[in-house]
């Protein structure tokens, strides 16, 4: 079985390479893709240097766009496994065989780590209008995909080869988490959670501010009802 | 005819003009050009035709007739719009998947040119297997919209 990871990285120079070396040593079979998103420090430089291979876009698309570079790569090298893994350190490679183990075990073609079962334990805490708004769109896709779904945000993932086929054609832009699971579901994919810990972020500094969260919600909402229109209830997964 | 409206038909006339010299300079192509050139021949059409434009005004329910060739001026400009949207989403989509096929290209030919080693393919410094494996062309995708038909979205 070919196993990559996909880490994306904008501007962290300061926690990739911990990143890569880490999941080196968790899984020293695997190879490790680093999409620089066109950053302006010397993330491509530290990347290399811990040994990942290094796919360099000349300018930033933001995350969907670094993260399907990923896909496309492991579609196209036939890899039959890709996890996605932060660059900026919050994702904890030791919690990488829990995805895959339920990856390679279940029927499941998207296994999405969630952070909220762990949470006390690992002392992640985030703000109240952010739980909030993760609540809503936790609600909705739950209704969508067919069963509970905790953490719709979560960028901490493991896709089959159906998976990555389907990321390679279609990667939803922007803030692409929670649309690529529905977008998953629509195409008659099998989504499964499991719990692992997160850390606080390594280094670098978050994006996320009020304005960009309430931009954040009305287009994820308007991408999950674009998605959603011509549903034919009762004929799920039957496209695939 | 009103004031109003020979104001209006000398600048659609000028638009029109200024449109054929885009073109001609070839700085702007004919298929963005056509709908400029459908609104503004409209204006000046209606503005000289001012019967037709009175019958379309009262068919409208527009008391002053001017009104209602602006309200389709209007409309053509808002169509335009749209069409521009829409050619602007198709061009960054290319644009994204250009990048992303580049940035691809690069590291391959990195990885490549390693290999070989820097005197060239005389002297070859990986393995045959290898290069042949750098060298061949990705797996063919089926095309997206009929392996996963129920996402009937993306065209690029």
């Amino acid at each position: 079985m070919k196993l990559l990871a996909i880490v994306p990285a904008y501007n962290e120079e300061g926690a990739v390479g911990d990143v890569v070396r880490e999941i080196r040593h968790e899984w020293p079979d695997g190879e490790i893709v680093v999409i620089d998103d066109g950053s302006g420090d010397a993330t491509s430089q530290v990347a290399a240097l811990a040994g990942a291979r290094v796919v360099r876009l000349p300018f930033n698309l933001g995350i969907g766009g670094a993260v399907q570079t990923g896909y496309r790569i492991a579609w196209d090298e036939g890899f039959d496994v890709a996890v996605q893994i932060d660059g900026d350190g919050q994702h904890r490679p030791d919690q990488l065989p829990k995805l895959i183990a339920r990856l390679t075990e279940g029927p499941e073609n998207l296994v999405v780590g969630t952070r909220f079962v762990a949470e006390e334990a690992s002392g992640f805490r985030s703000s109240r209008s952010r739980r909030g708004g993760i609540k809503i769109l936790s609600w909705l896709v739950s209704r969508i995909v067919g069963h509970r779904v905790t953490d719709t945000t979560s960028g901490f993932r493991a896709a089959d080869r159906l998976a990555i086929e389907l990321f390679a054609a279609h990667y939803p832009h922007d803030y692409p988490e929670v649309e690529a699971i529905v977008m998953a579901a629509r195409g008659g994919l099998q989504v499964a959670e499991v719990p692992v810990s997160m850390r606080a972020r390594a280094a670098g500094e978050s994006s996320i501010t009020p304005l960009r969260s309430a931009y954040y919600m009305v287009k994820v909402l308007l991408a999950i009802g674009v998605l959603c229109i011509g549903r034919r209830p009762g004929r799920e997964g039957a496209g695939a | 005819m009103t004031r109003l409206l020979i104001v209006g038909v000398i600048t659609s006339a000028a638009l029109i003009i200024a449109i054929l010299a885009l073109i001609r300079t070839r700085r702007l192509q004919e298929r963005y050009a056509i709908l400029w050139l459908i609104a503004a021949s409209g204006v000046v059409v209606f503005g000289l035709w001012t019967a037709a434009l009175e019958g379309l005004a009262d068919a409208l329910g527009i008391a002053y007739p001017p009104n209602a060739l602006f309200l389709l001026g209007a409309l053509f400009a808002i169509g335009v719009l749209l069409h521009t949207s829409v050619v602007i989403t198709r061009l960054s989509n290319q644009t994204q998947t250009l990048a992303q096929r580049l940035a691809m290209a690069e590291e391959r030919l990195r990885e490549l040119e390693e290999r070989v080693g820097p005197d060239g393919l005389d002297e070859p410094g990986g393995d045959e297997a290898t290069v042949e494996k750098v060298l061949r062309g990705a797996p063919q995708m089926t095309r997206g919209r009929r392996r996963f038909p129920r996402l009937a979205r993306s065209r690029d």
